[in-house]
């Protein structure tokens, strides 16, 4: 009943929560495929590499017409509603407190199973939704529909959050635990995980071939990763080699140089392995590292793109904020950020491809891997910043233009063309190009970029939406809460007051760069855009057109570099994100509960910026370098690694405070009595508020 | 320094209406600006816009000003209307008789070409009553003016009446009293995580919202109107006026969480110039 109040008020929401929308709503990645497969997924079987090479002309001819088909239908799509939806990633964790060991436990596919019954049972119907992630100690979850545009929906992400990981905790046992760690500290070091497995890079069997990360470790009850492992490594025809610069302390050898003939090396790694580099080896390393999503849904084609372009320069920024990994494989690092360990884990392309050789065989020098910042803004505006050398496949781009879709569109879409498959299912291979969108979605979704742009799905009421990418998870759902809200309203204080921050697109590219470095959030300097507040950039800004040329002329003095805190606290003659934030808080309407939250998860992000409080990965830092174990060697031990795991759960379950990290929960009454609610009184509180909502209907129509 | 000749000595009455301030670029800058200033620059500017705008000789015999920012001027498109939400709130001031209600109301839907508000919310300014100095607000105060709220619900020209910082008490003596009952109570930002616990658990038993602002009292006091205008003409132009009602408005696109428009308005009236010559003599006759 409740549901049906739900639904049949067109007003709020304005169409019926069918299944296909709650599942791929937030799905990117692998979940689009597995989601609608779910019936037959272990029937099937995948392709070869060497079939799924040969078929790539296939998808990409037909994937091109499901997108020109899916574009005509839906261009036109207006008045879509503000739905958002967050995505959170969680590693399981198994404590041996007796040994003092604390591992990563490989059991989601037996989680999930748990996990995912009730939505079997009653889809559509629960309040959250689980989904396996590429290793077998991961799980990801969503809310179980999106949040709406209301100030109130602001109030519900962190209960949805606590919810989802106390569903988690039910089903393990009492020395288990999930926690929302970006990268684990000793990922891939000797018994990193529970089983414990060892490596077998030799193995003819080995999908990864790595000497760290062992193939039990990926998940194993949907074989699409273990066929992305192996795919990805034949088809650049050697392993993956992901290089970080290692944190050289007073007591590490140097040149930082490892000996990897003990763990089987047979020249491949020594050679791939860079001096005073943390080196590793496997899709692992980066796929198996957590992260914290957002997808929100634009009121139309020309809104998403618009928001796609102002959110571009905005990643930077909110990765150095949210920097938590600056630990791998058991070595502090000189990074604080995830971001390029994941873009080597999954760089597919060949030697040719990396400019390394002359082209031979392959077809584009391409300057990127396949999970990375985006390379070209697609509104108008955004044309005449956009200043990379794109690379983009020519026949689709006219293909795509012969169909009446614009060039800035079209030559986003053959850029992401470029790709091969990375894995097919064989019986997906002869598809209805008028109506279904599955080779589309298998080159967009394996082009793991900071924004996404993603077109209504088929057969559903979904309207355009952008996914925002670049965040790492934060150890508690009030962080993770509060960075996502942030990001939420930054897009409604974008679209409120029309604001402009754009800069030329190798600028955020620049900034990507400076945002992984070690305390990037203190001492990085990012290109920003001195005057966001512009009076001529209408959403659909097809004036524009013909302005570029004086806008080409001036565009370096439009930014300048400025610190993180000045961006989002502001300076002198700078508004400041936050500010800004609060200004739109100001002019909407609040509930004082739903105020009382916003209004600490604002403090946390400014008090971030600022320096008065800690990133996860200053804090992680901190905690080793002051570690009794810690030699001064850039060595993360299994003992430092225990004691700081002990720490993180003690802080995300709320037993211990940490002020330097965030302030302490238990000060907040408000929004800790709206956690108290159960997901059912959520539900019905929810449909108490559309119900409310009806009021605002003119007298005459009630 | 030469005498200042008065630029619209004959006016009487002032109403201004700054349109839609989104688009000006200038408060954006600044959003640490605070509610109460950011009023004042609305009104100045508008005020200047219109003398800027305006022949000098018409100025001169016009006795009902109306500035309005042709400029930011935005009206509410029909065919959307009913994807908007329109909130208003007046602020009211001692001794204004509860007719400015209506007038208020009557005047943002003619300014914005509706039919209705969605919310109308009231704001009482700090003093009450002229015998006693800085009374609180009771109920004998509050009762004339939601009797007009009142009837303009029952004319369905708003659907949600709300009031704005009445503490737990007054709230439910409105409450019972009242045949149409308030919807909302505004609350200061200031106080929005250390609430009562009596006025969180009255709201929710009687289904009040209790929302959060972050506007003074005092928004716009006949002094501060009379510093405000004389400070955009002359000395003289500014004197006598006394603020009727001044009111902040916003429209926002319901489903999407995005505000399309925000604005500002006041009205104000002064005694005629006679009038005014007349006591003037008398005063100095009595000298």
């Amino acid at each position: 009943m409740l549901l049906n109040n739900y639904r049949n008020n067109d007003e709020t929401f304005s169409f019926s929560l069918t299944l296909p929308f709650f599942l791929s709503f937030f799905l990117s990645f692998f979940l689009s495929f597995f989601l609608s497969h779910c019936a037959n997924i272990y029937l099937s079987i995948y392709l070869s590499p060497c079939e799924t090479k040969k078929k790539a002309d296939h998808v990409r001819k037909h994937g091109v017409k499901q997108f020109i088909n899916q574009y005509n239908k839906l261009k036109d799509r207006q008045k879509d509603v503000l739905y958002w939806g967050d995505e959170v990633e969680y590693m399981l964790i198994r404590f041996d407190h007796e040994n003092r060991l604390g591992q990563l436990f490989l059991n989601s596919s037996q989680l999930l199973q748990a996990l995912q019954q009730p939505e079997f049972q009653s889809p559509g119907n629960t309040p959250t939704l689980w989904r396996p992630e590429y290793a077998g100690y991961m799980v990801e979850g969503t809310p179980g529909s999106p949040f709406g545009g209301l100030m109130a929906h602001l109030n519900l992400v962190e209960a949805n959050m606590k919810l989802r990981r106390e569903e988690i905790r039910k089903l393990l046992g009492p020395d288990e635990v999930p926690m929302c760690i970006t990268s684990f500290p000793r990922t891939g070091c000797p018994n990193f995980v529970y089983p414990s497995h060892k490596p077998q890079p030799q193995s003819e069997e080995s999908f990864s071939r790595s000497l760290f990360f062992p193939d039990a470790a990926i998940h194993s009850s949907h074989p699409r990763f273990k066929t992305l492992t192996r795919n990805i490594r034949e088809r650049r025809k050697e392993k993956v080699a992901i290089n970080i610069p290692i944190f050289k302390d007073k007591n590490t050898m140097s040149p930082f140089v490892e000996d990897f003939s003990e763990y089987g090396d047979t020249g491949e790694a020594s050679t791939a392995a860079k001096p005073d580099h943390i080196y590793m080896d496997s899709m692992g390393f980066g796929m198996g590292c957590c992260c914290l999503q957002l997808t929100f849904q634009a009121c139309n084609i020309g809104e998403a793109r618009l928001l796609y372009d102002h959110l571009a320069p905005i990643c930077p920024i909110m990765m150095a904020l949210s920097a938590a990994s600056p630990i791998y494989r058991g070595y502090l690092s000189d990074y604080d950020c995830r971001w390029s360990v994941i873009a080597q884990a999954v760089d597919d392309r060949t030697r040719e491809e990396r400019g390394l050789e002359p082209l031979k065989n392959d077809r584009f020098l391409i300057n990127k891997s396949r999970y990375d910042s985006i390379d070209s803004y697609l509104s108008e505006m955004g044309r005449c910043y956009n200043d990379l050398d794109l690379v983009y496949d020519k026949e689709i781009f006219e293909q795509l233009r012969d169909s009446d879709i614009d060039d800035l569109l079209a030559q986003h879409i053959a850029h992401l063309f470029i790709r091969d498959p990375i894995s097919l299912f064989s019986e997906k291979i002869h598809q209805d190009d008028t109506k279904d969108t599955d080779h589309f979605e298998n080159i967009q979704s394996t082009n793991w970029q900071s924004l996404r742009f993603k077109p209504p799905p088929p057969n559903s009421n979904i309207g355009w939406r952008v996914e925002f990418r670049p965040m790492e998870v934060q150890l508690s759902d009030f962080e993770n809460a509060a960075y996502v809200v942030f990001i939420v309203l930054v897009t409604r204080v974008i679209l409120t007051f029309k604001l402009n921050f754009m800069i030329p697109i190798s600028k955020v590219d620049e900034n990507m760069v400076t945002a992984q470095k070690k305390d990037a959030v203190r001492e990085g300097k990012f290109y920003f855009r001195k005057d966001v507040i512009t009076a001529n950039s209408p959403p659909e800004a097809a004036e524009c057109v013909g302005c570029c040329e004086v806008i080409k002329q001036r565009i370096d003095e439009e930014y300048t570099l400025m610190s993180i805190n000045e961006i989002i606290n502001g300076k002198d003659d700078f508004p400041g994100l936050i500010p800004l934030v609060n200004k739109y808080l100001e002019y909407s309407e609040c509930d004082v509960d739903t105020r009382c939250t916003v209004l600490q998860y604002l403090q946390l992000i400014s008090n971030r910026a600022s320096g008065k409080l800690m990133t996860m990965a200053q804090w992680t830092r901190k905690f080793v370098l002051t570690h009794a174990d810690y030699k001064q060697d850039s060595v993360v031990n299994e003992n430092i690694t225990y004691d700081l795991l002990v720490e993180c759960e003690k802080i995300a379950s709320g037993e211990k405070p940490c002020p330097e990290l965030f302030f302490n929960l238990s000060v907040q009454p408000l929004s800790f009595f709206f956690c108290l609610f159960s997901t059912l009184q959520l539900i019905y509180s929810f449909s108490q508020l559309i119900t409310f909502c009806c009021l605002f209907k003119p007298p005459l129509y009630l | 320094m030469a005498t200042q000749l008065p630029i619209f000595p004959n006016a009487t009455s002032l109403f201004v209406h700054s349109g839609n301030i989104l688009n000006w670029d200038r408060l954006k800058k600044r959003p640490l600006q605070t509610p109460k200033d950011e009023f004042i620059e609305c009104i100045k500017e508008t005020v200047s816009a219109h003398i800027e705008t305006t022949e000098q000789t018409a100025l001169q015999y016009e006795t009902e000003l109306n500035c309005v920012h042709s400029e930011f001027k935005e009206v509410v498109p029909k065919e959307d209307r009913s994807e908007l939400k329109l909130t208003v709130k007046i602020f009211l001031y001692h001794p204004q008789p509860p007719s400015v209600v209506r007038e208020a109301v009557e005047k943002v839907l003619d300014e914005l070409d509706v039919d209705y508000i969605e919310t109308l919310l009231l704001s009482w300014n700090g003093e009450f009553d002229e015998e006693e100095s800085e009374v609180e607000l009771k109920l004998k105060h509050v009762k004339p003016f939601w009797e007009v709220v009142q009837q303009l619900y029952e004319e369905e020209l708003l659907l949600m009446p709300g009031v704005s910082d009445l503490d737990n008490e007054l709230l439910e003596e409105l409450y019972k009293w009242a045949t149409v009952k308030p919807c909302i109570n505004q609350v200061n930002l200031a106080s929005c995580c250390v609430m009562p616990p009596e006025l969180i658990e009255f709201a929710k038993e009687s289904e009040i919202q209790l929302l959060t602002h972050s506007d003074p009292k005092d928004l716009f006091p006949s002094k501060t109107l009379q510093e405000v205008i004389s400070s955009c003409s002359t000395k003289y132009d500014g004197q006598n006026w006394t603020t009727e009602w001044a009111v902040c408005y916003s429209v926002v696109v319901k489903c999407r969480g995005i505000i399309q428009k925000k604005g500002n308005m006041v009205k104000a009236r002064r005694p005629p110039r006679q009038a005014l010559l007349e006591n003037e003599a008398g005063c100095s006759d009595s000298h």
